[in-house]
């Protein structure tokens, strides 16, 4: 459910890389203001910034220059650990490619964003198992990310977003890797995950299949949106 | 949060287990490697201790310069007091006590050296009075209980009665239970000596009084064994303390001559060299342990790039991960260090390494707990040292950038 209350906001946010020592602008002073409980669709064709603008969402790169500030955190004054223990605390992450640790088995993965949490074992496996049997996993804890399907591997990464119950999801592209019924399961129960935790998601994505489940969509062009 | 960090640790090693294999190996043999190196040093260093004691302990003191009563029959030049094949003075028996009180000496005895020429061929000999109640002194210089090869030893009750040097008894066609005469006095032969090398070495030894008693008989001036001797036989504590021993003791007397054959010199110096090539030995294995372990550990962490950039930005600070990195790497090292101990253990234990060194000792190869307790520390700094530079260099990186390597 959505409150009027801002959870995340960007001001002026930019983003730039340094590409055989051509400046490559992606974002161009973006503003974003994301309510706690919103379904953000973050729209775009390839290259238009999507990935980059989770990446620094995410804590995971230090804008160029702007603001970001998540729940009066802000990123720019906050050390490399303490962003981390910001993505521990509050955010999850699914990624494009779903990034599983290859040598950790589908239980040990979701298991990865409950550790060092203080948590005891028991603790964690009354919020693993339940999620990733939901996600019909349930014979699949002891295999390894190349023993599953695409579809379920996309199950995991998703399963490893929620799992620690986090504030903001940020989904590069949820997607774009599974068949089209896998996609509608998958999206169904994250936007259930979301809702029911009062949670708040941002979807980057550019085909048109998610719009309709969000609760508005930005469309990223020229490195702001429009 | 331990269960996660160790469950963690244990996981990354299990699984890698070739690679975990490998790096313990080295330093299984490393530490095996060094601790039997530092326990045969110790080893050679008791040995050598056993060889030096016997083999650089000792000197006789006398004097070539003070005035003394002429022989009665003979020209001084053919009979008469010698040390060490040279005419030699008489000295105060009271020096005797003064060398021993001496801090580096363990024990000094006099003795009575003089050269005799037989009066039916005119062979020159030469008989050593000793006391055999102060056998310490007498043992390395003169003769021992050991040099005997046949018969027995002098003891303190025993009068007239001599033992025979082996070559002196070989010449003359004596042997034990044979009697002796020399200057008009009967000896019984009890016994054949074979003493070696020794600066005090005589013919013929006998009990200290019963050579004054000869002695005597040839001198126009009697002397007392008491009063005047013309060696005093020295054992020192320790043969690095020899050099120490015989400058205290010209201080007694400058004009006395001290000989020793300083053979432990050489000795001391060999060793020394060894145990300094060992020590570079030592030091070379730790560094290359060291180097091997960095630069295997580092190439491990740069394999699970991607892995740190995933769980980096999943909410791993680099905090858990410089310390799974480093656990990983010192845990390595402590099995490594530990199973390194034991196989020397039981190199020792069970391979003959002192028959193969051809020492020929009581003593045997021990390997010290202080030992053992620093190199598992060394093992466990060597572990920190491999791992606390790959560890470093993940932390820095950005996970974003390495995802998007990736």
């Amino acid at each position: 459910m959505q409150s009027n209350e801002i959870l995340l906001e960007c001001r002026e946010l930019k983003k730039s890389f340094q590409i055989r020592r051509r400046n490559m602008p992606i974002l161009n002073g973006l503003n974003l203001q994301i309510k706690r409980g919103e379904i953000v669709a973050i729209s775009g064709k390839s290259g238009a910034g999507k990935s980059t603008l989770i990446g620094l969402l995410a804590g995971l790169e230090r804008a160029t220059s702007g603001v970001i500030v998540l729940e009066n955190n802000h990123f720019d004054k906050l050390s490399n650990e303490k962003l981390a223990l910001l993505r521990r605390q509050k955010i999850g992450i699914i990624f494009q490619n779903f990034n599983l640790l290859p040598s950790w088995t589908t239980f040990e993965n979701v298991q990865a964003a409950l550790m060092h949490r203080g948590l005891s074992q028991r603790e964690q496996n009354n919020r693993i198992e339940p999620l990733l049997n939901q996600l019909g996993l349930r014979e699949r804890y002891n295999s390894l990310p190349a023993e599953l399907s695409i579809g379920e591997q996309q199950r995991v990464a998703v399963a490893r977003a929620l799992v620690s119950e986090p504030e903001l999801i940020l989904a590069d592209e949820p997607a774009i890797n599974v068949d089209a019924e896998n996609a509608k399961d998958i999206i169904n129960h994250l936007v259930s995950a979301v809702r029911k935790n009062g949670a708040t998601m941002i979807l980057a994505t550019h085909g048109d299949t998610l719009l309709n489940i969000c609760d508005r969509v930005l469309n990223l062009e020229n490195g702001v949106f429009c | 949060m331990i269960n996660d960090f160790w469950k963690c640790v244990w996981r990354e090693l299990w699984r890698r287990k070739i690679h975990t294999t490998i790096h313990i190996i080295s330093y299984i043999l490393a530490i095996s490697t060094m601790l039997l190196l530092i326990s045969l040093l110790n080893f050679s260093r008791r040995v050598a201790d056993e060889v030096l004691t016997n083999t650089g302990t000792h000197f006789i003191v006398f004097s070539v310069e003070k005035p003394c009563c002429p022989a009665k029959i003979f020209p001084e030049s053919t009979e008469g007091f010698v040390a060490m094949g040279v005419t030699s003075k008489l000295i105060p028996a009271a020096y005797v006590e003064n060398v021993k009180n001496l801090p580096y000496v363990k024990d000094a005895s006099p003795y009575l050296s003089f050269r005799f020429k037989d009066n039916t061929d005119n062979h020159l000999f030469t008989i050593g009075g000793f006391d055999p109640a102060r056998p310490v002194s007498i043992g390395s210089t003169s003769c021992a209980p050991n040099d005997i090869v046949s018969g027995r030893f002098i003891t303190p009750q025993d009068r007239l009665v001599v033992m025979l040097e082996r070559d002196y008894a070989k010449a003359r066609g004596l042997k034990t239970k044979d009697t002796l005469n020399i200057a008009g006095t009967n000896f019984k032969i009890i016994g054949i000596v074979a003493p070696g090398v020794r600066p005090a070495k005589s013919d013929i030894y006998m009990n200290i009084n019963d050579a004054e008693l000869i002695i005597n008989k040839r001198l126009s001036s009697p002397i007392k064994n008491t009063e005047d001797i013309n060696i005093i036989l020295v054992e020192v504590k320790s043969s690095t303390l020899q050099d120490k021993a015989i400058e205290e003791v010209k201080k007694i007397d400058p004009q006395l001559t001290v000989s020793s054959f300083a053979c432990y010199r050489p000795a001391a110096r060999v060793i020394k060299i060894n145990e300094k090539a060992m020590w570079i030995i030592i030091f070379i294995i730790v560094m290359g342990l060291i180097v091997f372990s960095a630069q295997f550990q580092l190439s491990s962490v740069m394999e699970r790039q991607h892995d740190i950039g995933i769980l980096k930005a999943i909410g791993w600070s680099n905090r858990n991960v410089v310390k799974q990195i480093l656990a990983e790497s010192v845990l390595q090292s402590i099995i490594g260090g530990i199973l390194g101990c034991i196989i020397a253990a039981l190199i020792i234990y069970f391979v003959p390494i002192k028959e193969f060194s051809g020492f020929k000792t009581e003593a045997v190869i021990i390997i010290s707990p202080i030992m053992v307790a620093l190199l598992l520390g060394l093992s466990v700094i060597a572990g920190i040292i491999a791992g606390a530079f790959p560890a470093i260099r993940v932390s820095c990186q950005n996970p974003a950038e390495t995802l998007r390597r990736f």
